[in-house]
């Protein structure tokens, strides 16, 4: 077994009909228990990396790995009972509870024709207490704010109980407090073992909870490895095509641009 | 269920759709119009046939339609993720209205005959649909669907309308304008035993996944991380909404807005989620439909066409729901 949860392998992806590949020769080896944020501009293809991490895409040539295992040759509950995704946004045509829809991340657990029973919906309320949603648990999806739902979303992932979680630019919604609230989510998953593949636009999450940086630009990854040595001016500089700056501030990292 | 008391709602509910199959068999207009006493099945002959031959079958079929309606209707709007669809969309009530329409004027108006044509061409728009949105160059899968649906109900519409031209004034246009208008006057247990499988299996198909629905009513990709096979899944559901729904159809005829108008009712008297709002719907469109029934058959002398009074029905509630704010939060 190589060292590696996730593994990409020479992977390169095009839509059906698309002139373009979206993902270009990815290499990419994700350790167990890291935060790994991906960063690039708009169109990079990270949600696409996301998305053939999960087996919804699949690649033309190249291989993604979990567990040393073809994400493809997983059956489809055995990969949902590790792996989950938040996605990120996500509309709701009725009007169904955040208890009913984070109740739904136990899919995987159960089978075609079963029901949630007292044990689900137990870890559906562990998940949404996690999540400090626990005040609007009997409200309907569809009258949340934005940061609200990314939360429930997060919730609905968490009662997948995965061992490795994916977020689809998981901070974009949120303000300043619901911001410091997911940082914190997300350490606290950490430290229990999960690990995390993020994507995000903005460098200081990265550098505020990211163990390891991914830099896509054009399909392809630039750079990849430890935060330190990837959060650099001149890698950045690349990546986005603009003159950018980093600069610490009582130990933090902060990222400067125009 | 997810709570306690919508279980014992939804028992209430089925006690009541009991109850209502139990009186309406007393309910006609023999041997006087409205309520017949339950003492004459011991004493007269000709009751007792007429409440077991064809009160009974009838409202079995009643029940059935009204279930199969409400049902199909829930899973269509729950895979949609759209609160305006309805189980005769996607070229299945389109197509059962020409088929029965065809054998009206070419092959004579037999029952059964009639019955097998309607199904069969229900199906037959249903599969067309669905082979017309696989070569579709436009838009994402639902949204081909939904736009193949249109097409081929378009084309049917327009072949039963080249039909009815066709027809003799007389004889066959009547028939077919009834046919259209929907009834169970003609319902009998030789028309209704054949479909009683395939209806039955299917209902219990649906009842069976109904929680799974709720997660194939996301996003594919969620729906695909959340450890389902979203298209294979979909397809078996919409296909066992499909067969219930042609089998009712093929001998009742458009039966309208119970398939529209229940799921919202369902969802509003219950909860979103389908656990509920599932046997809720199958329990409600039942009682809708045997409710209509009874009306269609005691009012007046001669039988109402029944998916006339569905349709005041179902429109006026539904006018009722819209200006009530049921529909405000769905997009």
């Amino acid at each position: 077994m190589d060292d590696g949860l996730l593994r990409f392998e020479r992977v390169s992806f095009a839509y059906p009909g698309g002139e373009r590949e979206v993902s270009r020769g990815i290499d990419l080896a994700v350790v167990p228990g890291t935060v790994t944020a991906i960063l690039g501009p708009n169109g990079a293809g990270k949600t696409t990396l996301l998305n053939l991490a999960l087996g919804w895409l699949q690649p033309q040539t190249g291989m993604v790995r979990f567990e040393g295992r073809s994400v493809t040759e997983w059956g489809r509950r055995e990969l949902g009972c590790r792996m989950a995704l938040v996605p990120q946004r996500e509309s709701a045509a009725f009007e169904h509870t955040v208890l009913e829809t984070v109740l739904l991340g136990r899919s995987p657990h159960l089978g075609l024709l079963e029901m949630p029973g007292d044990r689900d919906v137990e870890i559906a309320l562990e998940a949404i207490a996690r999540c400090g949603i626990v005040s609007f648990a009997s409200r309907p999806v569809d009258c949340l704010s934005g940061g609200e739902l990314q939360m429930v979303l997060l919730a609905r992932a968490l009662a997948q109980e995965p061992s490795l979680l994916l977020l689809d630019e998981p901070f974009s919604h949120l303000d300043l407090a619901n911001k410091s609230r997911l940082l914190r989510v997300i350490r606290s998953l950490v430290q229990k073992g999960v690990t995390i593949i993020l994507t995000t636009h903005e460098p200081e999450i990265a550098a505020a909870i990211a163990t390891h940086l991914v830099l896509m630009r054009e399909g392809q990854v630039r750079r990849v490895g430890p935060l330190d040595e990837v959060l650099t001016p001149p890698f950045l500089s690349e990546t986005y095509g603009i003159p950018v700056e980093v600069r610490e501030v009582d130990g933090r990292k902060v990222v400067l641009w125009c | 269920m997810s709570s306690p008391s919508s279980t014992r709602t939804i028992l209430l509910l089925g006690g009541g759709l009991l109850l209502l199959l139990v009186c309406s068999l007393f309910l006609g207009r023999y041997p006087a119009p409205y309520v017949m006493s339950p003492e004459l099945l011991r004493t007269d002959e000709m009751a007792l046939r007429l409440v077991w031959g064809l009160r009974l079958p009838r409202l079995i079929a009643a029940a059935l339609v009204g279930m199969t309606l409400g049902a199909a209707g829930t899973v269509f709007q729950t895979i949609f993720a759209n609160p305006l669809v309805e189980p005769g969309f996607l070229g299945v009530s389109p197509g059962a209205a020409f088929g029965a329409a065809f054998c009206i004027v070419f092959l004579g108006n037999q029952a059964l005959l009639v019955q097998g044509f309607a199904a069969f061409f229900a199906v037959a728009g249903l599969l067309f649909s669905y082979a017309l949105a696989i070569r579709m160059r436009f838009g994402g899968w639902l949204l081909r669907l939904v736009l193949a649906g249109i097409a081929v109900s378009a084309l049917f519409s327009s072949a039963l309308g080249i039909l009815k031209y066709l027809a003799d004034p007389l004889s066959q246009l009547p028939e077919i304008t009834f046919w259209l208008l929907g009834g169970l006057w003609s319902i009998t247990w030789d028309r209704l035993l054949p479909i009683l499988p395939v209806v039955l299996l299917a209902l219990g198909v649906l009842l069976l996944m109904r929680w799974r629905l709720n997660a194939l009513g996301l996003d594919d990709t969620t729906a695909f991380s959340l450890g389902l096979a979203p298209a294979r899944e979909r397809a078996v559901l919409l296909f066992a909404a499909v067969a219930a729904t042609a089998a009712v159809v093929s001998i009742a005829g458009m039966i309208g807005w119970v398939g529209l108008i229940v799921p919202h009712l369902a969802r509003r008297c219950f909860e979103a989620d389908c656990r509920s709002s599932m046997p809720a719907a199958m329990l409600m469109g039942g009682m809708l439909t045997v409710l209509c029934d009874d009306i269609a058959r005691c009012a007046m002398a001669g039988e109402i066409p029944l998916g006339i009074l569905t349709s005041l029905v179902g429109a006026g509630g539904f006018m009722v729901l819209m200006t009530s704010g049921a529909l405000h939060r769905a997009k």
